[in-house]
């Protein structure tokens, strides 16, 4: 294939599939998958009026917010700064899906594992900070402090978490070494051996609760805090970039649970990548991670942000070190 | 047909920058403009006013009241949790003692002023 074809391809992939969106619409199903759940395990109707299910209530509520609700200037704000932040967070999230094998054009390299720490836990992070302390407010400082205390453990959690199957399959001789596309592709093997096994039991459950978190899904909506902190970190959001901020949010569920689908669970196992078969297995496994999600989330409430902290430690940074000390003795041995 | 593009890390860390960046910009441009509010350019603190924070200490009933309840807590709890257990018994016991107290007072009041009248 000439390197045009290859750039042009590519390009395809960033804005289409499986890039801004593919990722879009995945976003929104995935919100209206927790919605819908969540109020169904509650005796609620949750989304029902606006195509069938309601399952175009999230891209209604985003077209209402991007094209008809008005966008509160407060005296103090810098709403560009905002939407850089969370533009910033966006394409983080987006460009990551290039290295999964969901991708046409697949990605790889040595220790890429790195690259997606630094998209998916430092800039989509700092995006959603950068857009908090736009809007200087009390509650929104709050929030952003609340948001930046969370994810100080929330983050190396989810990143130690990553790092279990990486290094069980680079154990098991994947090529490269530290390739998330190695490591989605082989991870289904990883939990046939009893060492590798309990290290990515160890992992999942981590990482579960490390996406809980990351994504402030309660018993973690602690910035948020509705309620006590009006808002948190999104009181003073509006219109647009309100918008933005929904889609950043509902991007980081939709692609933590896509990433625990493919580096857990693995992938489309037992069919082929990018065949029919496998791409029902992947839909059903993707939805019973969204099952989880939603189901800690109806079914718990809100913790506080010392609880927070020290439920994150001790249930998913714990976890995820000893299952990472496990894989790294596999390694080794 | 899945084309699998193998690189090393420093190009695919400036490959993931560049399509990051480029989503970035084609996002912020889209979002950028927008229907803009006319009304009230004063942060939101819960309908508070903005005056607020201003304020170097609280005002004097937010004080008074601050101190009444840090002070006054214990007392609260103790009677909370005596009056209000939800025991009958318990909440017999403590109003026949205020009963009991106030009736040794008013004797000893009685007495007081009997003996004071009386000149003794």
């Amino acid at each position: 294939m000439m390197v045009w074809e290859i750039v042009g391809l590519s390009i395809l992939c960033v804005l289409v599939f499986p890039g801004f969106v593919f990722l879009s619409a995945l976003s929104f199903f995935s919100e209206w998958f927790l919605r819908k759940i969540v109020a169904r395990m509650q005796n609620r109707m949750g989304p029902s009026y606006v195509g069938p299910f309601g399952i175009l209530q999230p891209l209604a509520d985003f077209l209402k917010l991007y094209m008809v609700k008005e966008e509160k200037i407060q005296r103090y704000s810098a709403p560009l700064q905002a939407k850089l932040g969370l533009s910033i967070a966006v394409g983080a999230l987006v460009a990551s899906t290039l290295l999964l094998p969901l991708s046409i054009v697949r990605f790889a390299a040595p220790y890429d594992v790195i690259i997606l720490a630094y998209l998916c836990a430092v800039w989509v992070t700092v995006g959603i900070i950068v857009a908090a302390m736009a809007y200087p407010n009390p509650l929104t400082i709050a929030g952003a402090s609340r948001l930046v205390a969370l994810a100080a453990v929330s983050e190396p959690s989810w990143v130690a978490a990553v790092l279990i199957p990486t290094t069980l399959a680079t154990a098991y001789g994947a090529q490269p070494p530290y390739s998330i596309l190695a490591t989605s592709i082989t991870s289904w093997r990883l939990w046939f051996s009893p060492a590798s096994g309990i290290a990515m039991a160890l992992g999942l459950w981590s990482i579960l609760i490390a996406t809980q978190a990351k994504t402030m899904l309660k018993p973690f909506d602690i910035p948020e805090a509705e309620q006590e902190l009006i808002a948190g970190h999104v009181t003073e959001f509006s219109g647009r970039v309100l918008a933005l901020y929904e889609l950043v949010h509902d991007m980081e569920i939709a692609f933590g649970a896509l990433l625990i689908t493919y580096l857990f669970l693995g992938g489309p196992y037992p069919f082929g990548h990018l065949t029919a078969p496998g791409i029902v297995v992947l839909v059903v496994k993707f939805i019973g991670v969204l099952f989880v999600l939603s189901l800690v989330r109806a079914c718990m409430g809100r913790l506080r942000i010392e609880q927070g902290i020290r439920a994150v430690m001790k249930y998913s940074l714990v976890p995820a070190l000893v299952g990472l000390g496990i894989a790294i003795g596999v390694l080794l041995a | 047909m899945a084309v699998v593009e193998l690189l090393n890390p420093g190009t695919l860390a400036l490959v993931m920058s560049c399509a990051s960046l480029g989503i970035a910009g084609i996002v912020l441009a889209m979002f950028v403009g927008g229907r803009k509010s006319r009304s009230g350019d004063e942060m939101y603190i819960g309908g508070e006013s903005e005056q607020i924070l201003k304020v170097p200490v609280p005002s004097s009933p937010a004080l008074y009241w601050g101190i009444v309840k840090k002070a006054m807590g214990k007392v609260y709890h103790v009677l909370r949790d005596v009056v209000h257990s939800g025991r009958l018994n318990e909440w017999c016991g403590f109003m026949a003692g205020w009963f009991l107290t106030l009736l040794v007072l008013a004797t000893i009041a009685i007495i007081a002023a009997v003996t004071a009248y009386a000149g003794w």
